[in-house]
């Protein structure tokens, strides 16, 4: 870094603690809505500061308003304690501050040193290719970033990826650098790496804005915090000097009541059982490397049984093959006392199964169509809302309304298209359509993510409370405290594999991510 | 040689240069994520502007230059379609072509009432190369809009791979999130992919017109645009594809056009046509050793028995030579049908198209 005159943490010094960025009084509305409302935020040199909040609570326009894509309606943005205005990305990019965003902004179809490459062009005909490399030199030996120049972007794992990402803010001379919900696709192990490399940088004088809803995360490498709580600033502090429950009292506003322990189950009989399965990876290629070897799992009545890993453990081709909409290679699936060998979705759910897809927006509803028919969709085939092959749209509405109230679906109509709700009203009535045939086994994948607390507390309690009606619940998560304290027991998958099965009272984080990394060799 | 001598060598490459020049511009708006289909609205409207001014001036250059400014016209528009409005790519596209269709006519109608010709562009030796026999006379003694089209090519395919501008735009049509995310602008790039696509086709359109035949007639592009697009698809949106398909419509072009003139199908054609289809088994043997899927193989040895007793028909064919012709329409169609089958080959190629291929950006979606 030093090698380079323009600019540089480095020679700004060891000043740390002096101001790098401060925000005062940062308004930003959207018609009626305030998303924004008058924000002080203060970053010095060398800190990690952790921005908090919930989702909707303003994080992401704040941060969008400090990288140049909004400007704001009122206040004042300095850096090093000059004002500057942003107008464009690249300008924000030009006085050094950079975003880690949680989908990547690399282009696979190009190699490495080309996505480096990527910037403006002061001379259209110019090569970049060589400045790049030498630049990426630079910023491997100053932090220890390595990249591999030749290598296509498709072909590199999540973790290096990101580092591409990081590489990239710091060649073009990035000294504020933005982290949204960096942890969302890693390992534990590549966790434990960026940690490192955050304080190496705020060590280096960088400044890091760490973004998270994480708070194990934030105590680990944040210094000082920041909450935001329905666009409005609701606390800031170091963090020695917080505890994790104030901070999500800052974060909540009133404190939330603690979500009951699972009250103990009496399981019945099993509902699913999985029987030796193999899953090939890819379908054309059965000889291939398998996605899942060999599970043997078993759901009974009135329980959950919770599957912990890390994203890319088989999770989801193991939902696809109970769907029916993946090939197993052998093995034995029993659903509901049945043997269930023909597969297909359409059976899958005539045989007493429901699921809540991992991804809402394309598998869970559509969009463009109405709620109530969102909501109805699962039982418009069969009578009393389909007569002869005609639909009765009066029973059907009716039908939606009343599920409407009983999942706390808020909406003025049931005519809206559910596209426009919010994501936990998709979800709330996602869980109306499946939960309302009173299934066997429910899958619910990932049911809360990228839902406020209040809505995942609502999705929670109806998975318990379906739990208490003698059903069985099929719980995939990537976040092992949510694992913790929602599942009866816990199946660790690891590379396509389970790794163990663990009451859930004697689970802790420490021995479900011993088991997750126990077995790290690839199939 | 037959009906494949050095004239028909000529005729096929001058048949390639504006379609050529067309799908490389098309290829760059493409790359930059925008799918123009109105490309034959886009030839006609240069094939027109072209005629018009050089009726006007009388001078060939200017001529041209008509033509360009009449691509960059459509160009615009289309621009301001798909890129301002975010309009669907491929509605704006057809309406571009209509539009391209009803008003050359009409304009044709309208300002012409007497269709004039003038003299094509001459033809131009250069010296020593055009010495070398077969390939002198072929490539070497050609109009300067043909070597014109090699030098845009070339420089297409260096600015692609070793500019910044071309990875830039390269990045655009795969990922426009992460372009913007590097302070680049989208929209600049979209907008230079178009016009410059606008003024290739216009310069392609006026070649067709004024270039080649010195006339201007109603619907005189006959569906080349349509073909170019066809190309960039077969080159799976790489310039040395685009070349060989460019090449294969090109030489199917030219061999219909002597066919037409010739009565009986001579014996090299069904040769040729043998050739070409041991050719193509060849490379896909070489290709498809690497898949292991059964399916994939089951469907290969199949593909490979027809190719075979096609060959076979085709030998017993060229030794009997039968007297058999087939009527205009039919050897007019020819080039047509190729790109059909290129289109119903794409499904299984390596390259894909570019990621954000006429998808419109929208920067909240960051």
């Amino acid at each position: 870094m030093k090698t380079r005159p323009d600019s540089g943490p480095a020679r700004r010094g060891t000043g740390t603690g002096a101001s790098a960025l401060r925000l005062t009084g940062v308004t930003k509305r959207f018609g009626s809505f305030v998303a924004n409302d008058a924000v002080d935020l203060d970053i010095a040199w060398g800190e990690i500061h952790a921005l908090l909040g919930e989702n909707g609570a303003g994080k992401t326009t704040l941060m969008r308003i400090v990288t140049g894509l909004y400007t704001p309606d009122e206040g004042g943005i300095e850096l090093d304690g000059e004002p500057v205005r942003f107008r464009k990305p690249e300008h924000a990019l030009r006085a050094g501050i950079g975003m880690v965003h949680q989908h990547f902004t690399l282009v696979p179809t190009l190699t490495e040193l080309e996505n480096l490459a990527i910037a403006p062009a002061a001379v259209p005909w110019r090569n970049g290719l060589t400045e790049a490399r030498r630049r990426s030199q630079e910023v491997a030996t100053a932090t220890g970033l390595r990249i591999t120049p030749d290598r296509l972007v498709a072909d590199a794992s999540v973790g290096e990826r990101q580092r591409l990402e990081i590489v990239k803010l710091l060649c073009r001379g990035a000294r504020i650098l933005i982290f949204d919900e960096p942890s969302a696709a890693l390992s534990p192990g590549e966790w434990d790496e960026l940690a490192n490399l955050m304080r190496r940088l705020a060590a280096d004088g960088h400044a890091v804005i760490l973004i998270s809803h994480k708070l194990s995360e934030v105590f680990s490498v944040a210094d000082r915090y920041t909450v935001l709580r329905r666009g409005a600033v609701s606390g800031s502090g170091t963090i020695a000097e917080a505890t994790p429950d104030h901070l999500v009292t800052l974060m909540v506003g009133d404190r939330m009541a603690d979500r009951p322990p699972l009250p103990a189950g009496t399981p019945g009989p099993a509902v699913l059982t999985i029987r030796s399965l193999d899953v090939a990876r890819d379908d054309n290629q059965p000889a291939g490397p398998k996605a899942l070897q060999g599970i043997d799992l078993e759901v009974r009545r009135g329980e959950i049984l919770g599957i912990a890993g890390v994203a890319g453990s088989g999770q989801s081709e193991l939902v696809e093959v109970l769907m029916g909409i993946r090939p197993a290679l052998s093995g034995a699936i029993e659903l509901a006392g049945r043997p269930f060998t023909h597969r297909s979705p359409r059976r899958f759910f005539r045989a007493g199964g429901a699921v809540i897809p991992e991804d809402r927006h394309h598998a869970a509803i559509v969009p463009g169509m109405t709620l109530w028919e969102n909501i109805t969709l699962r039982s418009l085939r069969s009578a009393p809302l389909n007569r002869q092959g005609l639909l009765d749209v009066r029973a059907a509405s009716a039908e939606a309304r009343r599920l409407m109230n009983e999942f706390d679906v808020r909406a003025d109509s049931e005519n809206l298209p559910i596209g426009r709700l919010s994501g936990g009203n998709q979800q709330k009535a996602v869980l109306a359509r499946e939960l309302s045939g009173n299934p066997a086994l429910l899958i619910a994948a990932q049911p809360v993510r990228g839902l406020d607390v209040r809505a995942a507390d609502f999705v929670y309690r109806s998975l318990v409370a379906h739990r208490e009606r003698g059903g069985a619940v099929l719980l995939i998560s990537m976040d092992l405290d949510e694992v913790i304290s929602m599942s009866d027991r816990i199946a660790v998958l690891a590379h396509g594999r389970i790794q163990g099965v663990v009451e859930a009272a004697k689970a802790t984080r420490a021995n479900l991510g011993a088991l997750m990394t126990s077995s790290g060799e690839a199939l | 040689m037959g009906i494949f001598d050095v004239a028909f060598l000529v005729s096929a490459i001058t048949i390639a240069a504006p379609i050529l020049l067309a799908a490389t511009g098309e290829l760059v708006s493409e790359r930059a994520g925008v799918l123009n289909v109105g490309l034959e609205g886009v030839l006609l409207v240069g094939a027109f502007g072209g005629y018009l001014v050089m009726a006007g001036t009388g001078n060939i250059a200017v001529g041209f230059l008509g033509g360009i400014v009449g691509g960059l016209l459509f160009g615009v528009l289309m621009g301001v379609l798909a890129i301002e409005t975010k309009v669907d790519q491929i509605v704006s596209g057809i309406a571009l072509t209509l539009l391209g269709y009803g008003l050359t006519a009409f304009l044709n109608d309208d300002v012409f009432s007497k269709p004039r010709a003038f003299d094509p562009l001459p033809r131009l030796a250069i010296p020593v190369l055009s010495d070398v026999p077969v390939l002198g006379p072929a490539l070497f003694t050609q109009d300067a809009f043909i070597y014109a089209t090699a030098v845009v090519v070339v420089v297409v395919a260096l600015a692609l791979t070793r500019t910044t501008w071309g990875i830039n735009l390269k990045a655009t049509g795969e990922s426009p999130v992460s372009v913007d995310a590097a302070g680049v602008s989208v929209r600049g790039l979209r907008w230079a992919g178009v016009l410059f696509s606008g003024v290739c086709a216009g310069a392609a359109g006026a070649y067709i017109s004024i270039g080649d035949v010195g006339v201007f007639r109603e619907a005189m592009t006959g569906g080349r645009g349509y073909l170019a697009i066809a190309a960039v698809l077969f080159g799976g949106w790489r310039l040395s594809g685009l070349g060989l398909a460019v090449a294969i419509f090109a030489v199917t072009d030219a061999t219909q056009l002597r066919l037409q003139a010739v009565g009986d199908i001579p014996r090299e054609v069904w040769v040729a046509a043998a050739l070409l289809i041991l050719v193509a088994l060849g490379t896909r043997r070489v290709r498809s050793a690497a898949a292991t899927s059964r399916l994939d193989r089951r469907r290969a040895s199949a593909a490979g028995l027809a190719g075979l007793a096609a060959v076979a028909v085709l030998v017993v064919l060229a030794i009997v030579r039968p007297a058999v012709t087939l009527p205009v329409s039919l050897w007019l169609a020819m080039p047509y049908v190729l790109a059909l089958v290129a289109l119903a080959a794409e499904g299984k190629r390596r390259h894909k198209a570019p990621e954000a291929l006429a998808v419109p950006y929208l920067r909240s979606e960051v």
